[in-house]
Order: C-alpha cells, then structure tokens, then sequence
C-alpha cells in the first residue's frame, strides 16, 4: 500500500537498507489514480477527436430542433397554400400574413402541387418522421434488450424459445414485414406503424444484447453478486446490462436511419401516417406524379433523408470506434 | 524467527478455541459431477462422461476457526468452495449451515443465508463490476439483505468497511480499475463483510497477488477473523499461505479429500504420501533442508474417469506391493508405474516403431520394438526388478507389440497387483482430531511387511 511507505523507514536499521514494503526514494511514485472514462465521457472525446462525426451529431441535432420548434422556425404554416408547383426560390407576393398589407415571399425550395410549401412541410415533417423513428428505435430496443438478456441470461429452453422467434422475425424483410404487420392491425396512423417497423428491429437488439449477456454471465463479478443475494432481476439489470450497453447505443444510432427509411417507406406505400400529415415518406409519395414536371417535391424531401440518414450514419461510426466495437459485432 | 513463533502461538490459541467450539459448516458425502455428455449420441451409448470435480467430500468447520483446503490445480478446490456456498447445486450429499441443509435449495430459499456465507474471489479485478464504483459494490449486499435504513447509512457503513481493510474512505467513488490487485481484493473482503457473515470462503484470495502484497491481505484475513470471531475456508494451493493462517488443513486430491489435520501437525508429521510430496515441494531457502524431495511423476489422471481403489495409487510413490511380489517396494513402484503408462495408452508401438525405422534407415523387428518399449517406458533398469517379474514385464512389451492390448494389461495386472489400486481407503484416525485415507496408516493392511524405503529414489 503506498500510503504505508511514506514516513521513516521502520525495518531499515542502516542507510541504504529496505524492510518490507519499503521502496527505496529513487522509485517512489505519488500516489496516481488512473482516469475512469464513463460512457459519457468516452462519447464526447470520440466528437471531439472525430470531425465527421462531431458533424453528424450537429446535424443530427439541427434536424431535432427544427422539427421540435418547427411552429416557430418554418417560414409558413403548414396548411398555408400558395400557387402550384412553383420553382425553388421562386417568389409569391400577397397578404400572407393578415396584416392588409401585401409582401414577397420566398420558396426557398420551391412548391407543391397543392400549393404548400415544401421547405415549411419537410420541417413540419421532420416532427413525425423523427418522432417515429426515434419511438420505433425505442420500442424495438426495449423490447429486444429484455428478450436478448432473458435468452442469454436464462439460456436452455427459454433461450431456444426466445431466440427462434427472433430468427421468424429476421427472416422477413422489415417492409414486408411491416406491411403484414400494419394488415393484420388495421388502420392508419404513427402508433401503428412504430409497432410495425419496431417489432422488425427487435431482433438486431436481442441478438447483440443475447450475445454480450452470455459473455458477461461468465464474469466472475456475476458470480460474486449471485453470492452475495441478488435477485436475478437485480443481477440482469443491475450488473449484467451495464456492462453491455456500448454495443446498443452504437446499434441504436445506427437503426434510426433506417426507421427513417422504413417509415417513409410505409407512407410512400400509403400504409403510414393519415395521407394528409405531413411525412418525409408522404411528401416524396405525393411528388411522384409529377416528377416530370416538378422534380423538386420529391427530391426535396428525399435529400432531408438522405442527409439525416447520412448524420446518424457517421454518429454511430464515431461511437462504434470509441467503444471499440468490431464491425462483425453490430451492423 | 520471532514472528513466527507468535504466529504458532496464535494458532494454538485457535486451535483450542475451535476443538471447544461448534460445527458451523458441515459437508457430507459432497458430490458436484459436471456433465460433459452433449448430444444425442453420447446419450445412446449411455456414456457416462461426468466430471467428478468433487466426489464425495465430507468435512467440517468449527466456529471460529481456519480451515485451509489444499491440493493442485484441477482437484476440485474451488468447486467445493462454489458448492460450499450452492453457487454450484451438489449433484449428490449435503451441506448444512448450523445444522441446516442448504445444498440445492432455491435462490430464494438460499437468500437469507447468503448473509452468513460469504466468498472472497481469486482473481480481485474479475470479481469486481467494473462499472461500478466502490461504494456502489460494498452498498449493494447491504441493500439486497435490508441493511441500513437509508442510501446515507449504507454509504456511511460503507466507509467504515473500506477503513477496516485499510482503504481510505474517500476511495469510495472510485472503480474498481482505478485500484491495485491488493487494494482490489481488500474492496472484495469488504464487500463479503457487507452482510456480518459468520463464514468466508475465501477461493485462493492471493495467489493473483504479489508476493509482498500476499502477506498483507492473509494478515488483514487474520485480523478480521480474530475480530469479528468469522470462521475461514481457505481454498490454497500454496502450502506457505496455509502455514500463516490456517489452524487445520484438509488436503485434496481428485475430488476427495485424502487427509485432514492440524496445520503443525500436518507439516511436522504428513500422513498421507501425497501431503508429503505436496510439503516437500513448498521452497525452502536453505538448500540443506530440501533433503527428502518426493518428486510426483505422471500427470493428475483425468477426474472424468478417476482411477479405482485410491485415486492417487498412479503417482504414489509409497504405493503397497501386492502380496506375491518378491522384490523391494522401490522395484515395485517402478514396474507399477510402466504398468500405469500401459494401462493409459500412453505407449504408441508405431510412434516407437516408426521413430526406430528412421534412426536405422531399415525395418524394426517386433523384439527390438518390445526391448525399446520396456527400455523408455520402464522407470530404471529392468535388470533392477526381480527376474521372473522383468520377464512378465517384456512378455507384456511384446503382447503389446502383436497388438494384444488386454493381454498386455492382465499380464501387468497380475503381476503388479496392489491394494491400493483394488480397494479404496477407508478414514483412519491417526491422532488426536486428524485423519487420513490410506493403505499405509490403515491397520488392516499389513503395510509395516513392504516398508518403503528411501522416498528420495523412487518414482
């Protein structure tokens, strides 16, 4: 203990001699408390060291608060209709505002063919489709992390029950399964399809969390707590999970773009929100007919996804590298 | 020199309390076989491919006192531990805490003598969660046993623990990372004392440390125990660990225990020819005292398929000639060693043959091949044993050598027949509060006709 070797030496009866636990001066050290790096921690120095994905998380960010101060940023209401299928940063002019008095606006990305503007509907957009991503991720984590920790941590029969059912479930393409799922629940709207998409990634969630629960189980620290008392429960939340969250968070990150892309997908389908929402997917759906005429109401909307799939994308490689995870591991 | 002596003098002080004292944890007929038999195939030929870690174990330890179980790696010491405290549920036999039968008993049903059975683990950082910070791993047996009224109880009580195993209070927020292997296993001693165990079954608490830093943490044991009145199962392998802190000592081999005994008298008066050989491998300083080395040859035969009659006859160097040998037990020894290697397959006729055919450039006769097998496989010179029993030895090499396996072995079973091969050991009682299981001390095998002689030169 290096508290016990400062003061005189006890043992040394002669200059140059060195009892027990006694270290001569020359090697000494103060006492050095390496640094513990929380989850946290080790989140923001990978941003600091990694430009691209400090980037997407700024990004990532950005399309966030749009979406939730959209009232106050988008430069229209949503329902707010101008003339048809105007060019991007074409100008309309009119009392838009109520005040008697006619101004000039501009469409910075142009109108559709109701007449809305696109810019304002991506940003009201923006609200369902993250919404809906972020919920479905949610769902599909949740749910995954408790079969994934109830296969690996029980294993035998519940984890061959446990885990064929995420094999059905892999088996399917998330659409069609998607599709099947908002069939046999009937009816529209974003409840419906977060269900649909989340059950489609609960088993990337039990596979990685079944996978670093039977590693973890095998610790020693999982023995020493089933010796001290602990509840199963308290042992699978409290001692195992901690220790496998690097890889959820990374996967995580990683499955929101793709709820994105499922969700527009459904509404591009007509199977997602009411037609009438605004949705990245619908927006993109709505332009299709007029693609020829008017490209930009489908490819304004399609670069919103593009470039906050492209965010999330480069996060969750950032954060894969500064948990050290392996490619192999989460995908 | 003076140390040592107070240290003598406190395991008499010890020694007496426990033979006063009660049984607080007591073992009978322990078994923990794993099942290595995993497939539908292994289940037809109704193979029975068990590992028998821990075969039949029946000890005792008094309040109070210090019970060091020692063998080598692989003989079943931390499985008996595990079982000790129904972290591995006993396949046969029972444990009881105070009386009470606590083998196999649900998680539940477990729990509230969880806070009297305790463990302190081999390896400190392993047996930490490293996501959690000190505080967080001491507060939390306190908190799964209702200790303490509040978070700040706990956290307080906490503190007292880390200060009692000589950590600053203030560590309390720090990872288990952050610390030294020593100050790491005083973080697992602390947490077993989270609950006032009244037993700590300590699985080779400082094998992973230091030497200097061994002393420290056998010396905190030491003070606890005297302290706070805990009784103490050791798991060791390292026989000078042993002498330092425990007060009696039960050594095992493959799964059983083959002698149990007073710590000073085990080390000045060992029983059991395996707790000799064990003794006489602990290192000593002064090389005039190494004089009787009883070096174990062989390999620790493999505990799915442990060997009949006494487990250790393979390796034993004071192995009990059969009653038809004519020769000295030193001879015997080594003619029941080649029969032990026969026996375990360990000869490879075409290896012998082959490795032959290269050094002469030609064929290999089946008579030099046999003279070969006798020459390598033999310990010492054939012409050593008696006459008719170097012929049985070089009819077995050559049955081997047509391939007659079986043949080999009867030919050799006959010849080396012995007690302890045939029948297993009984306990004997060899003196005041210890015993031993073997042919030699047992009064019922004439063992005093075939005395063994000169330890040193056999094997």
């Amino acid at each position: 203990m290096s508290d016990k070797n400062a003061g005189t030496p006890e043992f040394a009866r002669h200059a140059g001699e060195f009892g027990p636990g006694e270290v001569p001066e020359e090697y000494r050290t103060e006492e050095t408390v390496e640094e513990y790096t929380t989850t946290r921690e080790r989140i923001v120095r990978v941003l600091k060291r990694d430009k691209l994905a400090l980037l997407g998380a700024l990004v990532v960010v950005g399309f966030i608060l749009t979406a939730a101060f959209a009232p106050y940023v988008a430069p229209h209401g949503p329902e707010q209709q101008f003339g048809f299928m105007q060019e991007p940063m074409s100008e309309s002019t009119g009392d838009f505002d109520g005040d008697g008095q006619r101004e000039t606006v501009t469409h910075y990305l142009g109108t559709d063919s109701f007449g809305y503007d696109i810019l304002t509907r991506i940003m009201y957009g923006a609200q369902i489709s993250l919404l809906v991503a972020f919920a479905t991720v949610a769902f599909a984590f949740t749910v995954g992390t408790a079969l994934g920790t109830l296969a690996g941590f029980y294993g035998g029969k519940i984890d061959s029950v446990i885990m064929r059912g995420i094999d059905f479930i892999w088996a399917f393409p998330t659409i069609i399964l998607g599709v099947g799922i908002i069939a046999v629940m009937g009816g529209l709207g974003w409840l419906n399809v977060v269900i649909a998409i989340g059950i489609a990634f609960v088993d990337d969630f039990a596979r990685i969390v079944r996978g670093e629960v039977l590693s973890i189980r095998q610790e020693e620290y999982i023995t020493a707590a089933q010796a001290v008392g602990m509840s199963d429960v308290r042992v699978m939340f409290r001692e195992i999970l901690p220790n496998a969250v690097s890889p959820i968070i990374v996967q995580a990150t990683l499955m929101i773009p793709l709820a994105i892309l499922g969700e527009a997908a459904l509404s591009f389908l007509g199977l997602g929100v009411k037609p009438t929402t605004p949705t990245w997917g619908l927006l993109i759906s709505d332009g299709r007919q007029f693609i020829s005429q008017a490209w930009w109401i489908s490819v304004m909307p399609g670069l919103a996804i593009m470039t906050v799939v492209l965010a999330f994308n480069t996060l969750g490689d950032g954060l894969r590298d500064a948990f050290d995870i392996s490619e192999s591991e989460v995908n | 020199m003076s140390r040592e002596a107070a240290a003598d003098a406190a395991t008499d002080a010890s020694q007496e309390a426990a033979v006063a004292n009660e049984v607080i944890l007591e073992t009978e007929g322990l078994k923990k076989h794993f099942d290595q038999s995993d497939g539908f195939f292994d289940r037809l030929l109704n193979a029975d491919k068990s590992v028998k870690a821990v075969d039949g174990v029946s000890l005792e330890l008094r309040a109070g006192e210090t019970l060091a179980v020692v063998g080598e790696s692989g003989c079943g010491k931390s499985t008996l531990g595990r079982t000790l405290l129904n972290l591995h549920e006993p396949t046969e036999g029972t444990v009881r805490f105070r009386g009470e039968e606590i083998g196999g008993l649900s998680d539940r049903e477990m729990r509230p003598y969880r806070s009297e059975i305790q463990m302190v683990f081999q390896d400190p950082l392993a047996s930490l969660n490293p996501r959690q910070t000190v505080g967080d791993i001491v507060t939390a047996p306190m908190e799964v046993h209702g200790i303490g009224d509040s978070d700040a109880e706990r956290t307080r009580r906490a503190k007292e623990l880390l200060e009692r195993v000589g950590l600053k209070p203030s560590y309390i927020d720090r990872y288990p990372g952050q610390f030294s292997g020593g100050q790491q296993q005083r973080v697992g001693i602390a947490r077993a004392l989270a609950v006032e165990p009244d037993v700590i079954v300590a699985d080779e608490p400082v094998s992973a440390l230091d030497v200097s830093v061994q002393a420290q943490i056998l010396n905190l044991l030491k003070d606890l125990q005297s302290e706070l009145g805990l009784s103490l199962v050791l798991i060791a392998h390292d026989l000078s660990v042993i002498r330092q802190v425990a007060s009696r000592v039960a050594v095992m081999y493959l799964g059983k225990i083959v002698e149990t005994a007073p710590v000073r008298e085990l080390f000045e008066e060992p029983n059991h020819p395996y707790t000799r050989s064990l003794l006489s491998a602990v290192p000593r300083i002064d090389p005039s005292a190494r004089t009787d080395r009883v070096v174990l040859r062989g390999t620790v035969p493999s505990p799915i398929d442990p060997p009949s009659g006494c487990r250790f006859h393979t390796r034993c160097p004071a192995v009990i000639p059969g009653e038809d040998w004519d020769g000295s037990q030193a001879a015997f020894r080594r003619a029941f060693t080649f029969r032990t290697r026969v026996e375990g397959g360990d000869v490879d006729v075409d290896a012998v043959r082959r490795q032959m055919e290269n050094a002469n450039g030609g064929s290999a006769g089946d008579e030099a091949v046999s003279e070969r097998i006798v020459e390598t496989t033999l310990p010492g010179e054939p012409r050593s044993l008696p006459d008719d029993a170097a012929e049985r030895v070089r009819e077995a090499a050559r049955l081997l050598v047509d391939g007659d396996a079986a043949g080999a072995d009867r030919t050799l079973g006959e010849l080396c027949s012995s007690p302890c091969a045939a029948d297993e050991p009984a306990r004997v009682d060899t003196g005041d509060d210890r015993w031993a299981a073997c042919h030699r001390v047992d009064p019922e095998y004439d063992a005093s006709a075939k005395p063994m002689e000169g330890t040193g030169s056999s094997g």
